[in-house]
């Protein structure tokens, strides 16, 4: 066999140095000649190969002996082996083909990747940048067939169409692209060249590995694309300048749309001349300052278009490069829109004001009218107590000086009838009072503060007047909280409470009243008068509540039916609750629910 | 005896008031201004009462807050704060509202009474007046001169305030007024 020539690899002569892990083959010849191989990267197979062709590892030697003449003549002229006797001298045309052999090598190696085919399609030779590529091994590589390599995935049948079919009838193909999915490395576009060199009887299979290439031409376009559809369909008018013109070089369709040209005749126009700026002084300093600035942003640009419209217009424009190229981009948006929406919302806000302005006045006039309407009422609840009470107040004293100074000259149906004046001049008197009080606790400015309730109702228990045969009992379980109220409201709503408790008890029954208090949930105090009274028959409970609502005849249980009403207004006020249980003959629990304090 | 002046309009209030007096066997004589505007004239021996004999200036006055013309907590305002009078005063009004209460003593009032409802517990009233006021009470000298508007020393008050005839207030409650005197005092 003929020595492969582009078998002949990179080789490097120099002292071997002792190198691990790394992928090198050392050869050395055989028959004890003292030649360290040199580091060889790309490895011809074949035992007909001058240098050794076999792989070695760790510095194995080769087994196969150099097996002619010219390789020995070759070894010489690289001064590997020392030149035995009877070796001709190494001749000017063997170092010039050591010298081809070199750079044959080199190519190779600086060329992408590569495999070497003989005329079976088994791999001869490899190149390191296939290996790499690939992510196959030498080994794996080298007397295999093509299409078996890494587990056949090379198997590629336009690769086989190529070199079963285009070979053998064109010799070469080139730049065949082919995308396969690889198991190992996934799918690569490459491109796929082949030349038969007929008289080494080999095949050289260039694989260019143009996946990157591909994708970002692929990216490259999209984006493109992308961009100019932005261009193309954007709400906004896009216009492209040349700096150094300032002539418009593109406009987008919307921009065209909206002043009216086509594009042709905005293209080779500056700003002023399709009314974007007002003249060519105003273009020039535009542009100076966008030089300077590299960003200009006009917020109300008056825009005609071509058949007369006006819009307002807000123009931004950039200066950028573009590949070293300068370019000026502009962009104006149509605000005549906004501006007339911003305009009716200014309007409408004005509008809106004036009403509130207006209607301001309204509740001015009708707060003071208010005002004055509670201040006749305060006026007309002060004239009843003093003025409606004062003749009652008279004939009350004018009956009892009739009782007791002249009792004596009637009889005892006359002083029934002074009595009976008196009685009811003292309920009238009462219903003044507690009608009044009522007003009192709906317009009054009532201030809510923390109320010791403890002391509240001791002192008003205290005060209780005593002495009274049927005296009623009223027991306080433990310390009573504080809430927050008013005091002077819930001292009247106890007092009521109270009343209540202890009046309505069946005749001969001694009033007994207990008040707790009780926590319900997080914040409320709920404060408990339980009472021993005749209760409260069901059908009767939605009554007692109202104003002048009463129960019992006044013969029975005196009194003006306001008392609960008083509870419940007051309660309200201090934006506390009111509420009872009772039953008939069992007694009743009213409560009021207040804030704790 | 020193003389009371009682500041009342109702007539039967003045009835019962001297009834309840004589019962109680208060000896004191008893004047009646029956209007805001007369018991001021009659503290300054005005025209009518410019006659201190007949007038003189009293040891106690019993004042109602509702008066036609010039109502009660003025003429109060106008005993302590125009005149600087030192004279005991002593509301004695048909309902006790908190405002008035309040007023009344921040205006200078001695003491606060309702009238009472039954002839019986006026009777104690007046009973009590007798006790305290007419006989444990001290009265300034001042109060007890014969005139004592000539000695009054000037407190610096102002005297701007108009007390001149008003407008018939027969019913037309003033009471704001009273209240925003009251709220100015505050």
């Amino acid at each position: 066999m003929k020595p492969v020539v582009l078998g002949i690899l990179k080789q490097k002569i120099k002292p071997m140095k002792k190198k691990t892990g790394v992928r090198t083959s050392r050869k050395s010849f055989d028959a004890g000649h003292r030649i360290r191989a040199p580091e060889t990267r790309l490895v011809t197979n074949g035992g007909s190969s001058t240098l050794s062709g076999r792989r070695m590892r760790n510095g194995k030697r080769a087994r196969k002996a150099i097996p002619d003449d010219h390789a020995r003549r070759l070894a010489a002229a690289r001064g590997l082996i020392d030149t035995p006797a009877g070796f001709p001298p190494v001749t000017r045309s063997d170092r010039e083909l050591e010298h081809a052999w070199t750079y044959a090598h080199a190519i190779i190696e600086a060329a992408p990747p590569l495999l070497v085919l003989d005329r079976s399609l088994r791999v001869q030779t490899a190149n390191e940048s296939f290996c790499k590529c690939f992510r196959i091994s030498l080994r794996e590589t080298l007397n295999h067939r093509v299409y078996e390599l890494g587990n056949g995935q090379w198997n590629i049948p336009k690769l086989r169409t190529l070199l079963e079919e285009v070979l053998p009838r064109k010799s070469f193909f080139k730049d065949f692209e082919v995308t396969h999915e690889f198991e190992s490395i996934g799918s690569r576009t490459m491109l796929l060249s082949g030349r038969q060199v007929d008289n080494l009887q080999r095949i050289l299979l260039v694989i260019e590995d143009i996946t990157e290439r591909r994708e970002a031409q692929v990216g490259t376009r999209a984006s493109e694309i992308r961009y100019r559809r932005l261009f193309e369909a954007a709400r906004d008018g896009i216009l492209i300048l040349d700096p150094d013109t300032r002539k418009i070089t593109d406009a987008n369709p919307f921009m065209t749309e909206l002043l009216g040209y086509p594009r042709k005749e905005l293209v080779g126009r500056e700003l002023w001349e399709i009314g974007l700026l007002k003249d060519e002084q105003a273009s020039r300093a535009a542009f100076r300052e966008l030089q300077k600035k590299l960003f200009i942003r006009y917020e109300d640009l008056p825009l005609q278009s071509k058949t007369g419209r006006h819009h307002e217009v807000e123009f931004v424009s950039n200066l950028y490069e573009e590949d070293g190229r300068k370019v000026i981009q502009c962009n104006i948006r149509d605000i005549t829109e906004r501006k007339r929406v911003e305009q009716a919302l200014l309007t409408a806000k004005n509008e809106i004001s004036q009403h509130a302005s207006e209607l301001e006045k309204v509740v001015a006039e009708r707060t003071r009218e208010l005002r004055e309407t509670i201040g006749e009422l305060e006026g007309f609840s002060y004239s009843v107590s003093h003025d409606m009470r004062a003749p009652l107040r008279a004939m009350q004293t004018f009956a009892s000086y009739l009782v007791e100074e002249y009792g004596g000259k009637l009889d005892e149906q006359g002083i029934g009838y002074l009595e009976q004046i008196m009685r009811s001049s003292v309920r009238l008197d009462r219903l003044i009072q507690d009608v009044l009080s009522y007003t009192r606790i709906i317009h009054s400015q009532l201030p809510m503060e923390a109320v010791d309730l403890d002391r509240l109702i001791r002192d008003i228990v205290e005060s209780y007047p005593r002495g009274h045969p049927a005296e009623p009992e009223v027991q306080l379980l433990g310390t009573l909280p504080k809430v927050t109220g008013n005091e002077a409201l819930l001292a009247q709503c106890v007092s009521n409470l109270l009343s209540n408790a202890t009046k309505f008890v069946s005749p001969g029954t001694r009033p007994h009243v207990e008040i707790s208090a009780d926590a319900v949930e997080d914040q409320w105090i709920r404060i408990c008068f339980k009472d021993n009274g005749i209760g409260i028959a069901p059908e009767n409970h939605d009554r007692i509540f109202r104003l002048f609502e009463r129960i019992h005849p006044a013969t029975k249980y005196e009194g003006t039916g306001i008392g609960l009403t008083i509870v419940r207004k007051a309660t309200e006020r201090m934006g506390a609750r009111v509420g009872f249980e009772s039953e008939m003959g069992q007694g009743s629990n009213f409560w009021i629910q207040l804030k704790k304090g | 005896m020193k003389t009371i002046l009682q500041v009342e309009d109702d007539p039967n209030d003045v009835f019962f008031l001297q009834k309840a007096f004589k019962k109680a066997g208060v000896q004191n004589p008893v004047q009646v201004a029956t209007d805001g505007q007369e018991a001021i004239d009659y503290l300054q021996g005005a025209d009518k009462f410019a006659d201190r004999e007949q007038f003189p200036f009293p040891c106690l006055v019993l004042l109602d807050l509702k008066l036609p013309y010039v109502m009660g907590l003025e003429v109060l305002t106008w005993i302590r704060k125009t005149s600087g009078l030192a004279v005991p005063i002593i509301m004695l009004t048909a309902s006790a509202e908190e405002a008035d209460i309040t007023a009344a003593y921040r205006l200078g009032a001695n003491a606060f009474l309702c009238k009472p409802s039954e002839a019986s517990k006026l009777q104690e009233m007046v009973k009590a007046i007798k006790d305290f006021w007419l006989t444990h009470n001290t009265c300034s000298r001042e109060a007890l001169s014969e005139s004592p508007m000539e000695g009054v020393v000037s407190l610096g008050y102002s005297t701007t305030t108009d007390f001149g005839p008003k407008p018939p207030a027969v019913n037309g409650v003033r009471r704001h007024e009273l209240a925003d005197a009251a709220e100015a005092i505050r």
